[in-house]
C-alpha cells in the first residue's frame, strides 16, 4: 500500500470508530435523559418562576438552611407569592447567580431572606470536589453568562449529552436496576444532608435516639469546622456585600437571618470563632444597613429536638414554626404580611 | 496540561498533525517546540528549569567526555550532579518544613501575614532529573559519548510524552531514535492508539472510581474499623497500579504516535511470585534506576552478605525517600528493602557456590500480593500515625464475622451494582495482565476479525467516554513525586 493510501485508510479509520462510538453516546443520552432529570429535581421548582409563580413577595436564597428551614405552605395559601431559592451547599456566589437569571420575577420590596451559617465564609462542602461536583447542577438552571466560572465542557458533558457525566447513574438504564439495590437506605448515611436523621417527627425522643442525634452533631461540626484552613475568607464576605447590593439596586428588600440550630450543635462551637462570627455579621449588618436576626441560639428550638430532622436542619414541623415565629418578630415580612 | 484534559486531546491532534506535515529534517525541532509548549502551560517557569537542567548536564557531558584526568572527571560529575539533587532536595526537604511554617503562620502562631510562603514542586522534576543524571553517571562510566548537537539533547531531556511522570528513558535507547528521520508509520501509530486507550481505560474506568472509595475511608481513617481497611486497601494497590501504568501507557502511546519507542514501565507486577520479581516488572524503569546508579555502584551482591543486606536496605530507602520525605514513605521503602533481604535468606541464589533453580509455588503469588498490599498501607496513609491506626484495626470484630462483614458493607456505602462494576474492571485488568504474561494483548486483539475488533475499539472509547467526565480534574498519583 502506498503512502497516501495508508494516511487516507488511517484517516477514515480515525474518523470512522469514533463516529461510532459518538453514535451509540446519542443513543444512550436519550433514554439517559429522563434519569437525569430526575437528578436535578430539586431545580425543577425553579421553572415554574414566571409561569406559576410570579411577582414573588417573599423568597429566601442560602444553602441547605435555606432550602430546608423556610416553608411557604401557609404563607402561600394565604394568597402570599413566595419561593425557596435555597439549594444544599449553595454560597452566596449562587445565590446572587439565581437572583440574576430569575431576578425579573420578585416583585420590588420583595423580602429576601439571607441564611447566615457558621459556614456562610467558608465553604459548606468538605473540599473543591465536592464544590465542582455540586456546581454542575447550576448548568441545568441558569444561562451561560450567569453561571460562575462558565465552562463549555461541563456544559455539553451535563446538559447536551448528560450520558457523559452519568457515572455510576448510568446503571440505572439496566432494565434490573432499582434503588432497593442500594446496600444502605439514605438515612444510614452518616451526615448526610437533609437526611430524616434520628429525631422523629413528633413525640419523644428516646435516649438512643438522642445519642445517635449526638453523634451526627458531631458529624456535622466535623464537617463545618475542621479541616478548613480559615473560616472566614475575604471573598465570601464580598460575595455577600454584592448579593445585598444586588438587592439594593433591585428594589429588594434583604434579611439577614441564622436559622436555629440544635444545642448540639452549637455546643463545640468556640467563643472564640462566634466571637469572631458575630463581629463579621454584625459589621456587614451595620456597614449595609440590612438587618440581622439571630435564631441559632433561640431557646424555643435549641433543646426541642423534634423540631429538626438533624443537629442544623428543621424538620417540617420545626419550620412551619419558624415560619410563625420570623412572621411575628422580622419586622420586615411582618409589614409585608400586614399590608 | 493534563492527560486526561481536553485541552491535551486538542494539544496531541494538534501536535500530530502538525508533526507529519512538518518536513521530516525539522520534525525535531517541532517536537522540542512542542515538549517546551507542554510543560510551560502546567507554569511558565517550569520551563526556565527544565532549560537549566539541560544546559547544565549537556556542558557538564561534554565536559566529562573532553576530559582524560579522573579527578577532573569526578569534579565535572559532581558538578552536575551535585546542583540536581541539591535542587530535588529543596523541593522534597523543604516543602514539609514549608507546610510546618505555613500551617504556624496560618494559626496566627508567626506574625508574619499576609506573607505566605509557598514553594511548589514543579512537575515531573524527579523524573527528567533522573533521566539527565543518568545519562550524565553513564558519560562518566564511559558508557555512552557525550550528546553534542544541543537540540537533539534537549528533546531527550524534554520529550513531552515522558516528561511529568516517565517511563525514565535511557540516553543509549533514546537518542539514536530521536536523531532519526521519522516518517509517518502505520503500524507504529495505530499501536500507540491502542496503547493509549487502554491506558485511559486503566486510568479513568478503573483508577479514578476506586479512587473515591479509597480516598473516602483513607482520608478519614480513624472514624473506620476492621475488614474496610482491607477491601480499600487492595482497591488502592489496583487504583494506584492503573493510575500509574495506564499514565506509562499514555506516555508510551503518544510516544509511538511520533515515532517514538519508549520502554515499558509494567508487566503484570501483581502476577509475581515474590517481592524481588514485583520489582522487576513494577516502574521498571526506576527500579533500574536506582539498581544502575544506587544499588550497584553501593556494590551491589559482588560483597559480603551483610553489605548486599545494607545495600539493598539504603536503595529501598532513597527510593522510598525519592517518593517523599515523609516517613510513611520511608517507611514503606524500609519494608520492601526488608523484605527483600528476608527473601535473599529464605531462597538463596546459591547454595554452597552452586545456583539454585528455584521452584515458583501458586501460594507464592497471593503471599506476595497481600505483602504488597500491606506496604500499600504505609504509601497511602497520611501520616504513620494513621497508617498504625489503619494495622492495628485490621482485624477488629474478627470474631463476629457477621458483624466485621456487615461493617464493612455499611462503611462502604456502595450500591451492588457499583461493587459489581468494580469488580468486572478488576477482572478485565487481570485478564489482561494474565494473558500479557505470554503475549501481547494489543496484538491478539489487532489479529482478530475486523467486526470483532472494531466491536472492542468502539465499545473501549465508549466505556472511556462515560467515565472520562466526573465533575473534577482527577491528577494522576506519581506527579506529585
Amino acid at each position: 500500500m502506498g503512502r497516501k493510501k495508508t494516511i487516507l485508510v488511517f484517516t477514515i479509520k480515525c474518523i470512522a470508530i469514533p463516529a461510532a462510538a459518538v453514535l451509540l453516546l446519542f443513543l444512550l443520552n436519550i433514554p439517559y435523559r429522563e434519569i437525569d432529570d430526575e437528578k436535578y429535581m430539586d431545580m425543577w421548582n425553579l421553572r415554574m418562576l414566571g409561569n406559576q409563580i410570579n411577582e414573588v413577595e417573599i423568597a429566601n436564597v442560602g444553602s441547605s438552611h435555606g432550602a430546608y428551614d423556610f416553608t411557604y405552605d401557609e404563607l402561600t395559601e394565604e394568597g402570599f407569592s413566595c419561593f425557596n431559592f435555597g439549594s444544599v451547599s449553595q454560597t452566596y456566589q449562587y445565590d446572587l447567580a439565581l437572583l440574576q437569571e430569575y431576578g425579573k420575577h420578585l416583585e420590588e420590596g420583595c423580602v429576601l431572606f439571607i441564611p447566615v451559617s457558621y459556614f456562610s465564609f467558608n465553604n459548606e462542602t468538605v473540599n473543591e470536589t465536592e464544590a465542582q461536583a455540586l456546581s454542575v447542577k447550576y448548568y441545568h438552571c441558569l444561562s451561560p453568562k450567569n453561571i460562575p466560572d462558565y465552562d463549555l465542557y461541563t456544559d455539553i458533558v451535563t446538559t447536551r449529552l448528560p450520558v457523559l457525566s452519568a457515572g455510576e447513574d448510568l446503571l440505572k438504564l439496566l432494565p434490573g436496576f432499582s434503588p432497593a439495590l442500594k446496600v444502605l437506605a439514605a438515612g444510614e448515611t452518616p451526615g448526610t444532608e437533609g437526611s430524616d436523621g434520628a429525631a422523629a417527627e413528633s413525640g419523644e425522643m428516646d435516649e438512643s435516639a438522642i445519642a445517635e442525634f449526638a453523634k451526627r452533631a458531631a458529624a456535622r461540626y466535623d464537617r463545618h469546622f475542621n479541616n478548613k484552613e480559615n473560616l472566614f475568607l475575604p471573598e465570601r464576605e464580598a460575595q455577600l456585600l454584592s448579593l445585598i447590593d444586588y438587592c439594593k439596586k433591585h428594589g429588594l428588600t434583604p434579611v439577614l437571618i441564622t436559622t436555629p440550630f440544635s444545642s448540639y450543635y452549637n455546643a463545640p462551637v468556640s467563643e472564640e470563632f462566634l466571637d469572631r462570627f458575630y463581629g463579621t455579621i454584625n459589621r456587614i449588618s451595620s456597614d449595609t444597613g440590612v438587618s440581622y436576626y439571630d435564631y441559632s441560639h433561640d431557646a424555643r428550638f435549641g433543646d426541642h429536638l423534634t423540631y429538626f430532622s438533624d443537629s442544623d436542619h428543621l424538620n417540617a414541623e420545626g419550620a412551619k414554626y419558624f415560619m410563625e415565629i420570623i412572621a411575628e418578630e422580622v419586622p420586615e415580612l411582618r409589614s409585608v404580611i400586614r399590608e | 496540561m493534563l492527560f486526561n484534559s481536553i485541552t491535551f486531546a486538542a494539544f496531541l491532534l494538534a501536535a500530530f498533525i502538525l508533526y507529519h506535515i512538518v518536513p521530516v529534517r525539522f520534525r525535531w525541532v517541532f517536537l522540542l517546540a512542542a515538549s517546551y509548549a507542554f510543560y510551560m502551560n502546567l507554569h511558565a517557569a517550569y520551563g526556565l528549569l527544565l532549560l537549566f537542567t539541560t544546559v547544565l548536564t549537556y556542558l557538564m557531558a561534554l565536559a566529562l567526555d573532553r576530559t582524560p584526568d579522573k579527578a577532573k572527571k569526578r569534579l565535572c560529575l559532581l558538578g552536575g550532579v551535585w546542583p540536581l539533587v541539591g535542587i530535588l532536595l529543596v523541593f522534597k526537604l523543604g516543602m514539609p518544613v514549608i507546610d510546618r511554617l505555613n500551617a504556624l503562620i496560618d494559626a496566627g502562631r508567626l506574625s508574619l501575614q499576609p506573607l505566605t510562603l509557598k514553594i511548589l514542586l514543579p512537575a515531573g522534576v524527579s523524573f527528567y532529573f533522573f533521566q539527565s543524571l543518568g545519562y550524565l553517571i553513564d558519560v562518566y562510566k564511559g558508557k555512552i559519548h557525550a550528546e553534542r548537537h544541543f537540540g537533539y539533547y534537549a528533546l531527550f531531556v524534554s520529550f513531552f510524552p515522558q516528561l511529568l511522570a516517565g517511563p525514565i528513558g535511557r540516553a543509549d535507547a533514546l537518542l539514536p531514535q530521536l536523531k532519526k528521520e521519522r516518517r509517518f508509520d502505520y503500524r507504529s501509530v495505530t499501536y500507540g492508539l491502542k496503547l493509549m486507550a487502554w491506558g485511559y481505560f486503566k486510568k479513568l474506568v478503573i483508577a479514578d472510581v476506586f479512587a473515591v472509595t479509597v480516598n473516602k475511608v483513607y482520608d478519614n481513617a480513624h472514624s473506620y474499623v476492621g475488614l474496610v481497611f482491607i477491601i480499600v486497601t487492595v482497591m488502592f494497590a489496583v487504583e494506584i497500579y492503573c493510575d500509574f501504568s495506564g499514565y506509562s501507557d499514555i506516555a508510551i502511546g503518544c510516544a509511538r504516535l511520533f515515532g517514538i519507542e519508549l520502554a515499558a514501565n509494567f508487566k503484570s507486577p501483581y502476577l509475581s511470585f515474590s517481592i524481588k520479581e514485583f520489582w522487576s516488572r513494577w516502574h521498571i524503569s526506576l527500579s533500574t534506576w536506582f539498581r544502575d546508579y544506587v544499588y550497584i555502584p553501593l556494590g551491589g551482591n559482588r560483597v559480603p552478605k551483610w553489605r548486599n543486606c545494607l545495600n539493598l536496605l539504603l536503595t529501598f530507602l532513597v527510593s522510598g525517600f525519592w517518593h517523599g520525605s515523609s516517613l510513611t514513605y520511608i517507611l514503606w521503602g524500609a519494608i520492601h528493602g526488608l523484605l527483600q533481604i528476608a527473601e535473599n535468606f529464605i531462597y538463596p541464589k546459591k547454595k554452597r557456590g552452586v545456583p539454585v533453580i528455584r521452584k515458583k509455588h501458586w501460594w507464592q503469588l497471593p503471599l506476595t500480593f497481600i505483602l504488597l498490599c500491606f506496604t500499600w498501607i504505609f504509601f497511602r496513609a497520611d501520616t504513620i500515625q494513621d497508617a498504625f491506626w489503619i494495622i492495628s484495626r485490621l482485624f477488629w470484630d474478627i470474631g463476629r464475622p457477621v458483624n466485621y462483614l456487615k461493617t464493612a458493607v455499611i462503611c462502604l456505602d456502595m450500591p451492588y451494582v457499583s461493587m459489581f462494576g468494580m469488580l468486572l474492571s478488576a477482572a478485565v485488568l487481570f485478564l489482561y495482565d494474565l494473558i500479557s504474561l505470554k503475549q501481547d494483548v494489543i496484538g491478539l486483539v489487532s489479529r482478530q476479525r475486523g467486526i470483532a475488533r472494531w466491536s472492542v475499539y468502539v465499545l473501549l472509547l465508549v466505556v472511556i467516554a462515560l467515565f472520562s467526565y466526573k465533575g473534577i480534574a482527577t491528577e494522576f498519583i506519581y506527579f506529585q513525586f
